[in-house]
């Protein structure tokens, strides 16, 4: 009986090795500063990508599994550990390297450059020349030839600033694919969270295409965030927790299929995340928030034209539309980062249409900026002064409150650190060294929280929980109807449609910077779908 | 008014913009890697030292203009070092070595010529007519070789920009560093490419000034370099239109020099008029301009 165990441990086995392991990492370490305030980021993990197989790496903010990742793509030096690409160790350990051996990896934080054009992007770094100048056209060709074979649409005549989040995307991949196509010893392609900036259908369309390009020979890694595209798409996953690795289901195993058994894994006994609708709003409690008939325009925004829309007391309405579709104007415009030139905005019953953010902030505007970095922390300057960033009124002392109080600053902190389990509680930790998950609770303590035992009339929520893992989303959320609970508005502007519908008590859709519809939060995927895409269905508009 | 269009103001006007074109197109190449370039000055000054002392020394004045690039080169190499492998502030490296130029520049010319002030007189690439008519000014700045290698200098920026290799990494490395590095360029090596060629052309600028004025005087680049940047800003980095910053400001500056002997108007405000016409002409012509995105963060 054992001897028929063994055996059949060894065929598997053996059915393992035979699948190409095309990157191997072993007892891998990673720490990031030293000192006290070190963070160790990769703690003795493994890795193995094989040729054929999806393999998605799931686990909370700040896991480590972007670390890994860039480890394997040469990105991040590891401290201690091997990486082998094709069998032979990575040396040097850099993105060269890495590519020129076949690794290729797809940012979460895009890698082009802004002023340059696409094809400018794709050249970069290996630009094809002819008598010493550069010469486009046959790159230009390769890349049409690739465009039509993987179907990715992507302009590359224009400067990349211009495009859409899901073109930079599919340009990153198109670069990757490019790159690492070479000698037929098949590739490796690491997706980062591809999908945390998407809308439904351009996520859909890079997840297919990664189940393709495994289908293909590739090896390919994905991050993700999503449970349930991990049980959708992957072949293989290894969940993380606190640079470590907790399990790796190999293909087959049942559990790469079981989200919730995965979330559980990932997130330790804390449970799943579970959205409850919202219970109907009072119609007849007073408006907070009004646009009437808004125009704005703005370059790198986007446009709005004649919006027209009503927030009231404690009621949530629901931003929904494509990307680019005008949600950035209408965001800017409400925070008072943009000036109509038409129409008019009321905040609790004042007219604040020509008021600059600090007026409408006094006024009651809380504002979450979906251009976290841009908007929402000053990454230089310690979590503690972050905190309370644009409020340090109420953390002074002194004649006219002028001098900060640096204990209550402190306090603060350590008090939205504990009520957001914001990690590591280190007020003096500079706000851009947290994870991208914990910047975000910092910004949304700071936004949420009660000024002299008032909440914010109105919060303005831009794609609230995006790139943040499960656990904290469901945290994110929790405040934000709490907000609604204790008698705020709430507008919510985020391209994830489950959360919309689970937070909102309507919402308003937009298409091409004007409100095509509004429904209410139990409308169906085709109606939402028709809305958004502007065809019958939503299925059929977006193939 | 009539003096404003004659072939002697537009000679003039030629004459005066050349070297500012020239350092322009040294800041665009130094600015657009993302290193910020006050050196320009400095720079400059010995270049046209370089150019003084080659030609004396050798005899031959294109000797003298090799020395004037050398120098410029050398110069604008330990700005590029101190700023990417020092990691000094740029604007304080900029600073110390316009610092360094002009107390260099007249302690050689002490010890080579032992004069305080300026250098014994050179000759010019080309030997220039001594007539002093309108049209013989123009004719002999438009036949100078020195006229061409300006010339050449923003023909060449803007060909490397749009066609080059070199010239497509340098604008990816100075509008985002992190995005060139990961797609496989060195950020040191390129910008000290760019650093290399802004020597190149502020010690073109330097050697025009020495030829035209044929001797090296003390502080002889008088603030032109910064000029020369103020062009480039306005001209939001771009070649072209910093090239045109400077030829604008060439002819206001011709027109100030014929109007300054008119009693009719102060000459305090005459003097102004270089200045007022520039901000008036970029202001309209130009409006906002963007800097590259990483300029001066390393």
């Amino acid at each position: 009986m054992k001897a028929m165990q063994a055996m059949k441990a060894m065929q598997a086995m053996q059915a393992m090795q035979a699948m190409d392991a095309l990157v191997e990492l072993s007892a891998v370490t990673k720490t990031f500063g030293s000192g006290a305030g070190a963070v160790r980021a990769l703690d003795d993990v493994g890795l193995v990508l094989r040729a054929g197989s999806v393999h998605a790496i799931v686990g909370e903010n700040g896991a480590g599994k972007s670390t890994l990742l860039k480890v394997a793509a040469g990105v991040v030096v590891a401290d201690g550990g091997r990486v082998d690409v094709f069998g032979t160790p990575l040396v040097p350990a850099t993105p060269r390297e890495a590519i020129r051996r076949g690794v290729g990896m797809v940012h979460q934080h895009f890698m082009l450059v802004p002023t340059l054009t696409g094809l400018q992007n794709l050249a970069l770094g290996f630009e094809p020349t002819k008598h010493g100048l550069l010469d486009f056209a046959p790159l230009a060709a390769q890349v049409a030839a690739l465009q039509k074979e993987l179907d990715l649409p992507v302009r590359i005549d224009v400067p990349v600033g211009t495009l859409s989040v899901g073109e930079q995307q599919r340009l990153e991949i198109l670069r990757v694919l490019l790159r690492v196509a070479g000698g037929g010893r098949g590739r490796v392609v690491i997706l980062d969270e591809p999908t945390a900036v998407l809308a439904p259908s351009e996520a859909a369309m890079v997840l297919e295409l990664a189940r393709r390009l495994a289908r293909e020979g590739a090896a390919v890694a994905l991050v993700t965030h999503r449970l349930d595209e991990v049980a959708k798409f992957a072949d293989e996953v290894t969940t993380m927790r606190r640079g470590r690795v907790v399990a790796h289901h190999p293909p087959g195993d049942a559990a790469v299929r079981d989200a919730a058994l995965l979330a559980q894994e990932a997130l330790g006994d804390t449970g799943v995340s579970t959205m409850s609708p919202p219970q109907a709003a009072d119609e007849s409690s007073p408006v907070v928030f009004a646009m009437e008939e808004v125009d704005a325009e703005d370059e790198a925004a986007g446009r709005i034209t004649g919006v027209t829309l009503r927030v009231h007391a404690g009621e949530i309405v629901g931003i929904a539309g494509v990307e680019g579709n005008g949600q950035r104007a209408l965001e800017l415009v409400a925070a008072g980062l943009l000036r109509p030139s038409r129409g008019r905005i009321e905040l609790d019953g004042a007219d604040v249409t020509r008021m600059l953010v600090r007026e409408r902030r006094a006024r009651g505007l809380a504002f979450i900026a979906g251009d976290r970095h841009r908007y929402g922390l000053a990454e230089e300057l310690p979590a503690a002064d972050v905190i309370r960033l644009g409020g340090l009124g109420e953390v002074s002392t002194g004649p006219g409150a002028s001098l900060v109080d640096e204990r209550a600053l402190e306090r603060a902190f350590t008090d939205a650190a504990a009520a957001f389990d914001i990690r590591p509680i280190d007020a003096s930790l500079a706000a851009g060294a947290f994870s991208g998950g914990n910047q975000q609770k910092i910004v949304v303590a700071r936004e949420l929280r009660t000024r002299r035992g008032a909440v914010p009339r109105l919060v303005l929520a831009a794609h609230p929980t995006r790139g943040v893992d499960a656990r904290v989303a469901r945290m994110i959320r929790d405040a934000l109807t709490s907000v609604a609970a204790r008698g705020g508005g709430l507008l919510i502007i985020s391209s994830d449609l489950a959360e919309l519908r689970a937070l909102s008590h309507r919402i308003v859709v937009l298409r091409g910077g004007t409100v095509v519809a509004e429904l209410r939060a139990d409308a169906s995927d085709d109606q939402l779908g028709a809305a958004m895409m502007g065809g019958e269905t939503g299925r059929e508009a977006h193939a | 008014m009539s003096r404003l269009f004659t072939l002697a103001f537009l000679a003039q006007s030629l004459r005066i913009g050349l070297p500012y074109l020239a350092a322009a197109m040294g800041g665009i190449w130094s600015e657009r890697a993302g290193v910020v370039n006050v050196a320009l000055e400095g720079t400059m000054l010995v270049g046209a030292l370089g150019a003084v002392i080659g030609t004396t020394t050798s005899g031959s004045p294109w000797i003298g203009l090799l020395c004037a690039l050398v120098a410029g080169v050398v110069l604008q190499l330990v700005h590029g070092l101190a700023v990417l492998r020092g990691h000094a502030n740029a604007i304080v490296s900029g600073i110390a070595i316009n610092l360094l130029a002009a107390g260099g520049t007249r302690f050689l010319l002490r010890s080579f010529y032992d004069s305080a002030s300026n250098s014994p007189s050179i000759p010019s690439l080309v030997r220039r007519s001594s007539d002093a008519s309108g049209s013989a000014l123009l004719a002999s700045t438009l036949l100078d070789p020195s006229t061409w290698l300006v010339v050449t200098c923003i023909a060449v920026t803007v060909f490397a920009f749009s066609r080059t290799r070199f010239g497509l990494r340098v604008l990816a490395v100075g509008e985002s560093p992190a995005a060139a590095e990961n797609a496989g360029v060195s950020i040191d090596r390129t910008r000290l490419g760019a650093v290399v060629c802004a020597g190149l052309c502020a010690g073109m600028a330097g050697a025009w000034l020495a030829f035209d004025q044929h001797q090296f005087s003390s502080g002889m680049s008088g603030g032109r370099g910064f000029i020369a940047l103020a062009a480039v800003i306005a001209g939001g980095w771009r070649p072209g239109r910093a090239a045109f910053a400077c030829l604008v400001f060439g002819a206001a500056e011709a027109a100030q020099i014929l109007f300054q002997d008119q009693h009719w108007v102060p000459h305090h405000l005459v003097q102004m008029l270089p200045y007022v016409v520039t901000l008036i002409a970029l202001a309209g012509v130009i409006g906002r301009s963007r800097p590259p995105a990483a300029l001066g963060r390393n």
